[in-house]
């Protein structure tokens, strides 16, 4: 089902105070922005922290929001921005240790193209059928051996090793549909 | 393509391997070698195993817990500087006198009590989720608008709703109350329910799938639902009848499926006219009532919809846009 608003519109939608598409903003980007500014704080309630604090910022000055570039390219940037400030109170905080690395930031894009990937992943697994999924998800997410995963299931090797390949069909056609795999 | 059984073995094999595959499987390297696509099939592949791990980091951040606290902070905020700018009124007035300002902390109160509200609204072609104050979660359908307040002299979370929701609400002893422009009004406690009051249809339909709700009317009887029981009420006689059906089939649209017991062509095009923002019209208007269907769509796109449907029936359809045109063979 094709739902997806594009971004451009859900802005439009935010500047006339529409709650409406400011809260799908906020859920089509969430997971993708802490993910990204995890890799620089390292620390999963910051991350969290600096985005709901993009997204307040967004809300509150909503009026005055402009965007050049496109939406996402914004928001990563500007969660970039809130982390790295993030970065320097807390070095502030704790002079004492003198070198805190700050990560370079060469691969941005690189990393986006990760996170993006692994963001669409994620949808495509949720449109796996109930019993592929939790085959899937039992052998790659929770690193279970296959042999583990066939005897929770009560089956054979065979059996998952042949619905894990039609899952992998179903996730490279799905994300080929997206567009996930770009110019490659 | 080429989705034989022993190639999908070999490489699920590879994959699990990793990095250093024990090389020599003959058929998946015959494979390999056959075309270069199969190879860049294959680094596909593996970037979708690779990455499979990492995508398992997106679930520790919990997107409807961060929107419940966003949306709290920001409703505190709002009245945060209406107090504010209502100080200021006051302060450049010409006497400030302890009265006004008495006078003043009792109306902001009052705003306070008003802005505890909160409207959702989603247009044709979008659904959306929404985490009231009090923690509910209401999943929209397209089409629908939701105005939530909380009555605080009469501890009553209030609710005006049109169009599909699954109402997800939380326990508490303050009731939850949803009246629709009918004026049929579902009363719950903490439950688990569909509503699907959409103004162009004839019935407002409930569907319960945990707890109890009472459903009321003035000048009608109260009706009590029990978990997998649900109730219409027609709009033209007010009356409230029990139904019969599958649970799951009437909640089919939050997995994005169309369960259709039955259903007439034309209440399959005003469902999808609201899912996908399309309008259908039909060439001949009997058309919508001769032909009923059953069975069930989950499908990508319209054109999906309406390519299956033409082949579940005698109907031909036109798209131009976001014009539908259904005519019969």
């Amino acid at each position: 089902m094709q739902m997806d608003v594009a971004d451009d519109t859900l802005i439009t939608g935010i500047k006339n105070d529409d709650y409406t598409c400011y809260n799908q903003l906020f859920v089509r980007y969430y997971h993708r922005l802490c993910a990204f500014v995890f890799t620089l704080t390292q620390n999963d309630s910051a991350s969290e922290d600096v985005v709901q604090e993009l997204f307040i910022r967004i809300w509150a000055n909503r009026q005055k929001l402009e965007i050049k570039e496109t939406v996402s390219g914004y928001l990563y940037r500007a969660s970039k921005n809130g982390a790295l400030n993030y970065l320097r109170a807390e070095k502030n905080r704790q002079k004492s240790i003198q070198k805190m690395p700050v990560p370079g930031w060469q691969n941005d894009e690189s990393l986006i193209e990760q996170i993006e990937f692994s963001a669409m992943l994620n949808q495509c697994i949720s449109r796996l059928p109930e019993r592929s999924r939790d085959v899937f998800l039992k052998s790659r997410f929770e690193g279970m051996k296959l042999q583990e995963v066939a005897d929770h299931m009560g089956t054979s090797v065979k059996t998952i090793k042949n619905q894990i390949w039609k899952s992998l069909c179903f996730l490279k056609t799905c994300l080929e549909e997206k567009g996930a795999f770009g110019g490659k | 393509m080429e989705e034989q059984l022993p190639k999908g073995e070999h490489l699920v094999d590879y994959l699990e391997e990793g990095e250093h595959p024990v090389s020599g499987n003959p058929d998946l390297d015959s494979w390999r070698q056959a075309d270069p696509r199969n190879e860049s099939d294959l680094e596909k592949y593996q970037r979708i195993w690779k990455a499979s791990t990492g995508a398992a980091a997106f679930s520790k951040f919990d997107t409807s817990a961060a929107w419940a606290k966003v949306n709290s902070l920001l409703a505190d905020q709002d009245v945060r500087t209406r107090r504010l700018k209502n100080l200021m009124y006051v302060a450049s007035g010409v006497a400030a006198s302890l009265f006004i300002i008495l006078g003043l902390a009792f109306y902001t109160r009052f705003f306070v009590i008003s802005d505890s509200a909160i409207s959702m609204k989603t247009t044709n072609g979008s659904r959306s989720e929404v985490v009231l104050p009090d923690g509910s979660v209401v999943k929209l359908n397209a089409g629908s608008s939701l105005n939530y307040h909380f009555d605080k002299i009469h501890k009553v979370r209030e609710v005006n709703f049109s169009g599909e929701g699954f109402f997800e609400v939380s326990k508490s002893t303050q009731p939850f109350v949803i009246e629709t422009a009918e004026g049929l009004r579902v009363r719950v406690l903490g439950t688990k329910f569909n509503l699907s009051t959409y103004p162009e249809d004839r019935a407002v339909r409930t569907t319960l799938v945990e707890g109890k709700v009472e459903l009321s009317m003035d000048g009608a009887d109260q009706m009590v639902l029990a978990s997998g029981q649900m109730a219409s009420f027609d709009k033209e006689s007010k009356t409230l009848k029990y139904d019969e059906g599958e649970v799951s089939h009437q909640i089919g649209w939050l997995q994005n499926k169309l369960y259709m017991d039955n259903m007439s062509l034309n209440e399959v095009c005003s469902k999808l006219e609201r899912w996908y923002d399309v309008n259908i019209s039909l060439a001949d208007r009997e058309l919508g009532e001769k032909i009923h269907y059953t069975g069930v769509l989950k499908e990508e796109s319209v054109a999906d919809v309406m390519s299956a449907l033409s082949q579940l029936s005698n109907i031909a359809y036109q798209i131009e846009g976001k014009e539908i045109v259904l005519s019969g063979k």
